[in-house]
């Protein structure tokens, strides 16, 4: 168990660091088969969804993650769920955003990549 | 109620009227040749599942994927532009051509190519179908003929033709509008083999229908118990799909709140927005009624009796909460933690949330005795964790906006799973006070005997993941642009106003409502109110009728003013 939590901070940091810095880079962490949601729009597959990130419409972004919580997500396979809320500046906004956000991950290999991926901004 | 007439993209009608023919209940007049029998469709599309969620996963386009979809095959799939190069002798198209017109029921508008190789026609001219000799192109050529019958196909047998992917990379391109497709005993392999037929999720997004039994793809699939992993692969493949071998995905139909087409702003965000519009809930691949009647009994005993959700959890499920203590920014701003319209919100307190086990990874860092302490196992040991927590009230059956859902199916095993994110609010009832939260419960059908079963549960919890956060409304999940900060423009008084106009012109009980909204929103409110002398909550509808635009919300109130009742101003 000590394993998920050690993975699901290893990944939201990495994640968060790579969106913040270079978000094409984020595109290695999904699969075809992968979804992202965001704001309820779902999006599928590498391709779609690295585009979608990239076409985020903000030049300037900063994640800072308030809680971190993560479980599996099935007893039989070392998949997880994490869960993340914290807040999210946006082009040198003063009133940072509140988000909500939601990984599922799978193991593949040595690895993990993101099966779901759900966003929401919880305002705030 | 989510329908496919909210979505624009017209291919309702399309879709509906195949519902009338199926492809497998018309091979019943075909003279008796094909060696196989196939399979006889269920006769509704709709038929009830014995199992709620193994069946389900049809990933539901949102209008906006829809639009582009069809805008992509509106404008490079037509047929007629992708030239086939025909290095046949001209009467092997011709042949191609009478038979292709021999197998068609223009009626139905079903072409069926069952066992070609069988027909008396290949014979007489000895042509070599695809998959028995024939290439891709020579199946191209049939696409091709098939592509200009008239009226248009829209049901297509190709079954028992030993057809391989690659003879099918070209179907797509001829055929896109396809609603009902049999592959039945032909040779598809894998995914790759599908991927060649539908490069692309844009690709045959009319097909409602379509039989893979007897392929190796499906076959071994089911052979190696990963049955429920082919079928979601299939409905994420081909999203409009609503029948997979004869079974029924059984579409979404929530009452998850939906903007109205006046909510959805023409502009683009402006620079006081977020420049990112916010969804409504997003529901996928699942009856909504499963989730809405998880969620009623779930948070119900929640509310009321928590040790009767031992049931509802799996015997390996988990469960953790944490808590999110800062105050947002904005909530900040709008003061709710202090308005006077929530006078209880300054009694709460979070003593007993964190005495009771926040697991917010981020703060007890790897500290392994509070990690592996507060993550619960077992529908027992969560029980006694929920009992500790401060009673709740969740009003679910209150106004729908006040949540949001997000949820998706997951392969679980040898079924589907539930993936199910709802954020919202909720009252401690000691204190009166709201809090928000984020809650995400991974869910599998209860199989039969189990103890969730056996407590009337159609599905039982595997996770549940718990976020308790301070207040800061559901604006946040109202469709459009999302204000993000007051704009000093917008807020001045209006010009030649005497006195600046301000929440004090406003009586006691609209200045409460005032203060529950957020500063940017408030502002825009007193500055319609102050312009058009209307009261607050008929600001509030204006403006919500108008995506938040001042000028458009100003010339909306000029358009109706005249009828208008009295009551509706100040």
């Amino acid at each position: 168990m000590a394993d998920i939590n050690a993975i699901a901070k290893q990944f939201v940091d990495f994640y968060y660091s790579t969106f913040d810095t270079n978000r094409a880079g984020l595109a290695p962490l999904y699969r075809d088969h992968s979804m992202l949601t965001f704001e309820g729009t779902p999006t599928q597959g590498v391709a779609s969804i690295k585009e979608k990130l990239e076409g985020l419409p903000f030049s300037k972004v900063q994640h800072k993650v308030t809680t971190l919580d993560a479980q599996p997500s099935s007893p039989n396979v070392a998949s997880l769920i994490v869960s993340v809320t914290g807040l999210l500046l946006v082009d040198d906004s003063e009133n940072p955003l509140n988000f909500s956000q939601v990984f599922q991950l799978i193991p593949d290999g040595s690895s993990y990549y993101v099966f779901n991926d759900i966003f929401r901004l919880n305002y705030g | 109620m989510r329908d496919a007439t909210d979505n624009p993209g017209g291919r309702k009608g399309k879709i509906r009227s195949g519902r009338t023919t199926r492809i497998l209940d018309l091979t019943k007049d075909r003279p008796s040749g094909s060696r196989m029998q196939p399979i006889r469709l269920s006769t509704s599309a709709h038929a009830g599942p014995s199992d709620p969620l193994a069946i389900r996963g049809a990933a539901r386009p949102t209008a906006v994927g829809r639009i582009r979809r069809n805008a992509v095959s509106g404008a490079s799939v037509q047929p007629s532009a992708i030239p086939v190069r025909v290095a046949k002798p001209k009467q092997a198209v011709d042949s191609w051509r009478e038979f292709v017109q021999k197998r068609y029921n223009a009626e139905a508008k079903y072409l069926n190519l069952d066992s070609m190789i069988e027909d008396e026609l290949v014979k007489k001219y000895n042509l070599t179908p695809p998959g028995h000799g024939g290439t891709s192109r020579d199946a191209a050529v049939i696409f091709k003929l098939a592509s200009q019958l008239k009226p248009e196909i829209q049901s297509l047998s190709l079954a028992n033709n030993n057809l391989t992917g690659t003879l099918l990379v070209q179907l797509g391109r001829y055929l896109p509008n396809i609603v009902n497709l049999s592959l039945q005993n032909n040779k598809i392999r894998d995914k790759k083999e599908i991927s060649m037929i539908v490069p692309r999720k844009d690709k045959m997004i009319h097909l409602r229908e379509l039989v893979l039994t007897g392929n190796p793809i499906r076959e071994l699939a089911y052979k190696n118990g990963a049955g429920a992993t082919y079928r979601a692969d299939m409905v994420r493949r081909f999203t409009s799909l609503e029948v997979l071998d004869q079974e029924p995905i059984t579409q979404i139909s929530f009452d998850a709140p939906q903007p109205s087409a006046s909510h959805v702003p023409v502009e683009k965000p402006t620079a006081t927005t977020f420049p990112f519009e916010v969804g409504p809930s997003f529901v996928t691949g699942v009856d909504g009624a499963i989730v809405s009647k998880f969620l009623t009994r779930f948070f119900n005993a929640f509310d009321s009796q928590r040790d009767l959700l031992m049931g509802a959890y799996d015997t390996a499920a988990t469960f953790s909460f944490s808590a999110n203590t800062s105050i947002p920014a904005r909530a900040r701003v709008v003061g709710f933690h202090s308005s006077p319209a929530m006078p209880n919100q300054r009694k709460l307190d979070w003593k007993t949330w964190l005495e009771t086990g926040s697991r917010n990874l981020n703060r007890i860092g790897g500290d392994p005795q509070k990690t592996l302490g507060n993550l619960h196992i077992g529908g027992e040991q969560i029980v006694k964790v929920l009992a500790n927590l401060p009673p709740t009230r969740h009003d679910i059956s209150g106004p729908p906006e006040k949540f949001c859902l997000d949820s998706f199916p997951v392969p679980h095993g040898q079924s589907m799973g539930l993936l199910l994110t709802i954020h919202g609010e909720f009252t401690e009832v000691s204190s009166g006070g709201i809090r928000s939260f984020d809650r995400t419960f991974m869910l599998v059908p209860a199989t039969e005997g189990s103890r969730a079963k056996l407590n009337g549960w159609d599905v039982a919890i595997l996770s549940d993941q718990w976020i308790i956060r301070s207040y800061s409304s559901h604006e946040a999940w109202k469709a459009g642009p999302l204000l993000v900060q007051a704009t000093g423009q917008q807020s001045q008084p209006a010009p030649g106003a005497a006195q600046p106009f301000s929440i004090a012109n406003f009586p006691a009980d609209q200045q409460a409502a005032l203060a529950s909204l957020p500063e940017a929103q408030r502002n825009l409110v007193i500055e319609v109110c102050a312009r058009t002398g209307l009261n607050a909550k008929f600001a509030v509808d204006c403006l919500t009728g108008n995506a938040w635009d001042l000028e458009r919300a100003i010339a909306n109130f000029n358009q109706v003013k005249g009828s208008l009742a009295r009551d509706a101003f100040l």
